[in-house]
């Protein structure tokens, strides 16, 4: 991105509504791993709309919890420290993230239960990575984080993004590169400098399509799997889906025991359509 | 959509590939293929589509 295109992309993203208070220092906490169970309630507790989705959440089948969960409280006594920081995380980011009437086009429900699979697939990869199974919900579930601000940003532009992309029957970050010059990634980073993310969570939202870049960590390594694991498993059910090529040196350096394969597929769909059903209508 | 790689999936169909897949048909396996006709027949991509061909056809046999 030349220093001209991030000037413009700054002022427009400065024009996009800005968060409440008590939800950027909520979304610093949960982004965070080192952050007390007691500061993560008294912040939830503190935004209505969050506290009453994550138990709404907490009472969906997908917990099978066999109760009436009524208070925060118990919701984490239920779910454990990192069930609600996943689940608060997701519920603050997709509803802060309402994109207007002009970008009907875009079909933002097919956004999240994307973003939501490669959540699903990280936390679950994470698990046989020896990587933090929160912290790579996180980053799975905010990587494309970039193209939703690109589409409250230019959405002209965005919508021939996707006329190109459908007509190349190619991939959206070459699409991107076409029509803008720069892509999702270096978009994703900059929001990710602007909400204080930690790093490796901004580096899985920069680099997961640049694996070779120096500043790969085992977070981009681990997001650039799941993303591609995601789209395999077919979970949007887009009919231009299409895979992206894994690099072998990613997938290597991750070093997972794929022998139980049919199981970890089998738990990812099973989780995912679950989170969705309670996350997107 | 490119005339290289014309999609055999309407939208409305895309759901019903899904499934398709999930019984392991070889319409299925063609859906298989779509998703990775961009993907180097040989490296993790290959070795991630095998591995979801033997798990489609496992769900298919239990299926059955």
């Amino acid at each position: 991105m030349t220093p001209d295109e991030l000037t413009e992309l700054s002022r427009h993203m400065d024009l996009l509504p800005s968060m409440p208070a008590v939800r950027t220092e909520l979304l610093l906490n949960l982004t965070q791993d080192d952050v007390s169970l007691a500061t993560v309630s008294r912040l939830v507790a503190a935004d209505q709309v969050i506290a009453a989705k994550v138990l709404r959440v907490a009472n969906s089948p997908f917990f099978g919890l066999g109760c009436q969960v009524e208070s925060l409280v118990q919701a984490v006594t239920l779910l454990g420290f990192s069930g609600l920081q996943s689940i608060a995380l997701a519920c603050l980011v997709m509803d802060s993230f309402k994109l207007h009437a002009q970008t009907d086009w875009f079909d933002q429900m097919a956004y999240w239960r994307h973003s939501i699979g490669t959540a699903t697939c990280a936390q679950l990869l994470a698990e046989r990575a020896g990587v933090n199974p929160a912290s790579a919900f996180t980053a799975g579930l905010l990587h494309d984080l970039g193209q939703l601000v690109m589409v409250a940003c230019y959405p002209q532009r965005c919508r021939a993004v996707l006329d190109h992309r459908r007509q190349s029957d190619g991939y959206a970050l070459d699409s991107e590169l076409r029509v803008f010059g720069f892509h999702h990634g270096e978009v994703g980073d900059l929001l990710g400098h602007k909400w204080n993310l930690p790093v490796p969570i901004r580096r899985g939202m920069a680099l997961h399509h640049h694996t070779q870049d120096p500043r790969a960590c085992t977070m981009v390594k681990l997001v650039h799997v799941a993303d591609a694991l995601a789209h395999a498993l077919d979970l949007v059910g887009d009919p231009d889906e299409l895979v992206p090529e894994v690099q072998a040196s990613a997938w290597d350096d991750l070093n997972v025991d794929w022998s139980e394969a049919n199981d970890l597929f089998a738990a990812i769909e099973r989780r995912f359509h679950q989170v969705c059903a309670s996350l997107v209508h | 959509m490119s005339t290289a790689h014309p999609n055999p999936y309407s939208p409305s169909e895309a759901t019903a590939s899904v499934a398709a897949v999930s019984r392991g048909d070889s319409a299925a396996m063609q859906r298989l293929d779509w998703l990775f006709r961009r993907c180097p027949p040989h490296g993790p991509s290959q070795a991630i589509k095998s591995m979801l061909q033997r798990f489609r056809e496992g769900q298919a046999h239990d299926a059955r």
